[in-house]
This record gives C-alpha cells, structure tokens and sequence, in this order.
C-alpha cells in the first residue's frame, strides 16, 4: 500500500513509518505541513491511505483535508492529532476523516487503527 | 635484375619491381635524341611513369645532347605496399606489481614481503584481454602500374578455456578465481595449485576457491580460501582459514601462533601448540597437543593422544590416550556449543541494558499517560514518542533473544554430552558438561564411556565400562560455569 505521512514532527513521522513498514511491503512518502501535503496528494497520488496531524505549521491538518474532499471523497483519512475534545473530533469526522488517533498512543494502537480503517475500506469497495 | 632492352637503351628492373632504371645499351654512345624519343623507345616497355620519371628521362637525353655517356637513372618507380599488422592481445588487468598494459606500478602496493603475492586474482565480470583486430595497410604498385599485395595481418590467436568468454572481443572472467594466461590460452581456474611451499615466492594467499599446497606452510604465512585448503606437508607457524574443510596430511606445528580455522571438518595428522576453529568435526591421527580447540562436531583422535591446552567438543570427544601420566592438566569441555556461549555472552548485557532503558523510558511516560487530560500538545507529542521509545527498546531485546534462541536451536543438533576413551585417561583431566562437571583422580583404562547420568536421583558423571557395561561416578558436581543456566533462563523468560 502507498501511504502519505503528513505531520510538521519528523519523529512523528518516522515512528509511523516504522510502524507501516512493520505491517509489510508499504510505500510512504510524506510531507511537513498541509500545504506540502496537499501538493504531494495531487501530484504523487493516488494514495491507498492517509495520516493526518492536525495543528501544523502554513496549513492545518482540517483545511488541507477539506480541500482534498473537494476532490477526492473515497480516499481514506486517519487524522492522528493531540486534538481530543469531542467537538474536535466531529468537526474532522464532518471535513471527511475516516477514523481518529489521539496521541499518545502506542504503536499499537496505530497498528490496529491503520489496519481497522483498510478493513473497513475493503468491506466498503 | 631483370633487364629489357631496345636498340638503344636497356631498361634494368628490380627484383621486387619497384624500379626501373634507364641506362645506354652497350658501350657506345648512342645519337643524341629527345626525351620524346627516348620515352617512345621505351614505350613498349609499358612502364608507369610519373614526373619525377620525366624529368629524369629529359636529364638523360639533356647528358646525350651533350655527347656525354648519361649515368644510369631511375625513371619509374613504383609504391612499396604496407603490410597489415597482426591482430595484439591488450592485457586489461592490473597485476599485483601494477598495471598489466602499462607497467605503472601500483600506488597501493603491499609493503609486507608477506604480502607480495604472484597469483593474479580475478573476479567474475572482470575484463582481462581485448583482441585488437589486425591493423590494414596498403596494397603497393609496381612500375608497370600493376597491383603488389600487402601481406594480409593475422587474429591474434587465443583459446578461450574454463570460467572464460569472449564478448565484443573483449574476454570476462564468468568466476572468480586465478588468472591462468599464456599468450595463447586464458582461463580462470577456482583451484590454487602451489607447487612447493608456501613462502616468499609465493606470498600470502587469499583466494575464492580451493588451495592446494603440494609442500609446506611456512610459519607466518597466511592462507584464506573461500573453498578447502589442502596442505600435502606440514603447516608451521601459520594463520591458515578454510571456510570449507581443511586438510593437511603432514601436521600442524603451530609454535604458539598456528591459527588454523575451517567452515568443515579438519583432518590431519597431529595438532601442536595451536588455536583450532572448525565448524564440523576435528579428525586426528596422532596427537593433540597443547591446543586451544573448539570444533563444533566431534573431536576424534581414535588412535592418539590428547593433553594439555583447552578443548571445547561440542559434539563429543573420542581418544585413545587422554591425558598423560604427568598428570598434566587437560581441560575438556563436552556437548557445550562454544559459539551459543559466545553468542549468550555478547547478547546478554545487550538485552540487559535495552531493558534497563526501556523500563526507565515506561517510568517517564507512564504519569503522563495516567494524567493524559492535563498534557498539552507538545506533551502528548513527547508522550507518544517515548511510548513509541520503550515499545522500540522492548523490541530489539526481543529481537536478541530470538538470535540467541536460533543459535540454541541449532547448537542442539551438535551437542553429544560423550567422552569415550579407548585406551587410557589419567588425572588432570576434568571434564565439563553443560550442567556437569568433574575431574579423574586416578588412572582409568578403557575402553569407557564418560556420560551425565542421574544416579540415586542426582546427576553425576559416570564412566562406563564398553565392554562389561559396569558403571561408576567419577568425582563430579554441578558445573561452575553456569552460563546456560542463564541462557536458559533468558530464552525461557524467567529472567
Ligand atoms: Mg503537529
């Protein structure tokens, strides 16, 4: 699978990819910002999975997400945010985000949120 | 030379016909004629003539004018053909003294005598000859304007043999190996053969495939085959790796500094003052003496002696003679797999320590996991990244233990908790079992077997007479060294 890693922490980012390459044979590439990943969301895609963080740097996790729904609606989006209110989280859940990961959380707990949002995407298509 | 004539003139022709020269016929002057005469004379003759020709023939008639006898000259001439040249071999390797096609000498080359090595060793893919095809010249032409045809160049001749071959006229090695190049035959061969010792003229060999040594291996020497070595001598003094089988049918007389290690099996006549590796089984004809020496297999030394040293026999020991009767010490470690205690000893405080750290990451973290709603962002950022820490450190550990436990799981198909002894032991020897351990306090003859057994409920050495079958425990406890207790701990998670 190809995923896009989209978080302004490179650490954040490299522990997701240590957990994607542990589920197997998976493709990442990602960005530092909204703005970067919106541009490599349309000129690197198609994606089979997206990880979103949510309070970055130029754009924000919501406005680039909501952008992308402009676009593409079936795409599947895990947003993986400090962000835990439950306002907060129906207001993603509303831009389109498919499921919600609130750090911290274990690699574990990544794990099984990843593999939760494919089966349900399999099931679905 | 052959010679045409007219009435007048005589025309003198070189033997290779690249000559004509123009003289007066006979002794008398002949009238004096123009050089349009003279060329008419000539003119069945049928000679090229060019303007050098002309002028001379002017010059002639010019010296006849002036009622004088001309010299003889040369009025045609013709061009000399250039022959090909024969096709070249270009050598595209370096030798160990520099490049091959150039002669420069290389700028690394080894400063050890030791080093200088005369085998030239290639690697698969590697270019070694290029055939330069045969250079072309020029056909000639003689006087008369005919054609003289060069000599045709020869191919450079060369016969392709084994681990060889020929693409764009370039020739590759297909294995690595040695060069074997003559001029006329190339070919790479995946067995060393040395004709006598092996010494100063021959270096130090490092090589791919098999060695073989007709004579000796002189002390200091180092050999390393990715193959089997094959010493028909003796090996002295010398640093000798096999990472298949090693064979020496004289001995091995290691002064102290004989290192001699195999992937296989080591067979031999006699081992002195040695360190031995090997992978498999350690066969000796005579004697073992004062060696430090591990084999992985069974060390069996079925009609010689073994004393002195260190010896570890992951898969049993079988002498004839242990020991000695100046109860020299000889120490004798059986059915222990030396490369699972290496392997336990290196990865043990590695575990160790990834643990310890990981428990103090889970201390940091686990507060802040409790008291999550009172974190800011930059706080659960941290959070996570330490989870993910300890998670990590948990996770190499683990990854030790499993190495550790493969290690295990393959040392169990070597290990044979057996000593038999054909002839006879004497005190000295202590034996070393994984659990065991124990000494001879008075001389013993055999054949007996040396085996842990439980006996009234405690487990204790005991010899077995191989012919009677009658059995008693030696002097034996629990061993001191109790490293695989650990490492059992370890893999069984109770440590
Ligand atoms: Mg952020």
């Amino acid at each position: 699978m190809k995923f896009l890693l989209v978080d302004d922490s490179r650490t954040m980012r490299n522990i997701w990819k240590k957990v994607i390459t542990s589920m197997g044979d998976n493709e990442t590439i990602d960005a530092g910002d909204g703005a970067e990943g919106l541009k490599v969301f349309l000129e690197q895609g198609p994606f089979d999975i997206l990880l979103v963080d949510w309070n970055m740097p130029n754009m924000d996790g919501l406005t680039m997400i909501k952008k992308i729904r402009e676009a593409d609606k079936s795409t599947p989006i895990i947003m993986v945010t400090t962000e835990a209110e439950k306002p907060r989280i129906i207001e993603a859940i509303k831009a389109g985000v498919n499921n919600y990961l609130v750090k911290p959380f274990s690699p574990d707990a990544l794990l099984s949120k990843i593999q939760e949002t494919v089966k349900k995407t399999e099931a679905v298509s | 030379m052959p010679v045409t004539e007219s009435k007048l003139f005589r025309i003198q022709i070189s033997h290779d016909r690249l000559t004509a020269t123009l003289s007066v016929n006979g002794d008398s002057l002949p009238p004096a004629c123009t050089a349009g005469k003279i060329e008419a004379e000539i003119q069945p003759f049928k000679l090229f003539l060019n303007e050098e020709g002309r002028a001379n023939i002017i010059a002639f008639a010019a010296k006849l004018a002036e009622h004088a006898m001309p010299q003889p000259m040369v009025i045609a001439q013709g061009d000399p053909p250039v022959h090909d040249e024969n096709g070249q071999i270009e050598l595209l390797y370096k030798t160990s003294q520099g490049d091959a096609a150039t002669g420069e000498a290389q700028e690394d080359s080894p400063q050890s005598f030791y080093e200088r090595s005369n085998i030239q060793r290639v690697r698969a893919g590697q270019p070694l000859l290029r055939l330069i095809p045969p250079r072309e010249g020029q056909d000639g032409r003689d006087i008369f304007g005919k054609p003289i045809a060069r000599k045709r160049g020869r191919q450079a001749q060369l016969s392709l043999g084994a681990n060889v071959r020929l693409e764009d006229d370039v020739v590759y090695a297909t294995a690595n190996g040695k060069l074997e190049y003559s001029g006329e035959r190339v070919s790479v061969s995946d067995v060393l053969e040395i004709a006598g010792n092996v010494d100063f003229s021959i270096g130090n060999i490092d090589f791919d495939g098999s060695v073989i040594v007709a004579r000796n291996v002189l002390d200091l020497f180092k050999i390393r085959s990715h193959a089997s070595v094959t010493v028909r001598g003796i090996i002295e003094a010398a640093e000798v790796q096999a990472e298949g089988d090693l064979t020496c049918q004289g001995g091995m007389t290691g002064k102290e500094k004989g290192l001699f290690i195999a992937g296989g099996t080591i067979e031999t006549k006699y081992i002195t003052n040695a360190t031995v590796r090997a992978g498999k089984d350690v066969v000796v004809r005579m004697e073992v003496v004062n060696c430090d020496l591990i084999c992985r297999g069974a060390l069996r030394i079925e009609s010689g002696l073994l004393v002195g040293g260190r010896t570890v026999a992951t898969g049993g020991l079988r002498v004839r003679t242990l020991g000695s009767e100046a109860c020299v010490n000889t120490p004798v470690e059986v059915g222990i797999d030396d490369n699972l205690r290496q392997t336990y000893l290196r990865v043990a405080p590695e575990i160790e320590q990834l643990r310890r750290k990981a428990e103090k990451v889970r201390q940091i973290v686990e507060p802040l996991l409790r008291n999550q709603k009172a974190l800011n962002a930059e706080q659960k950022e941290k959070a996570t990244e330490l989870l993910y820490n300890s998670y990590d450190l948990e996770d190499r550990a683990e990854q030790k233990i499993e190495q550790l436990r493969s290690v295990q799981e393959e040392s169990r198909q070597y290990c044979l908790e057996e000593v038999v002894v054909l002839g006879e032991v004497y005190p000295g020897v202590t034996f070393r079992f994984p659990r065991l351990e124990g000494i001879i306090e008075s001389p013993l003859k055999g054949p007996i077997k040396f085996i842990p057994r439980k006996v009234e409920g405690v487990y204790q050495i005991v010899a077995v007479d191989c012919l009677s079958g009658s059995c008693f425990s030696i002097h034996s406890g629990p061993t001191s060294d109790t490293w695989l207790q650990a490492a059992e701990a370890l893999l069984s998670g109770k440590s």
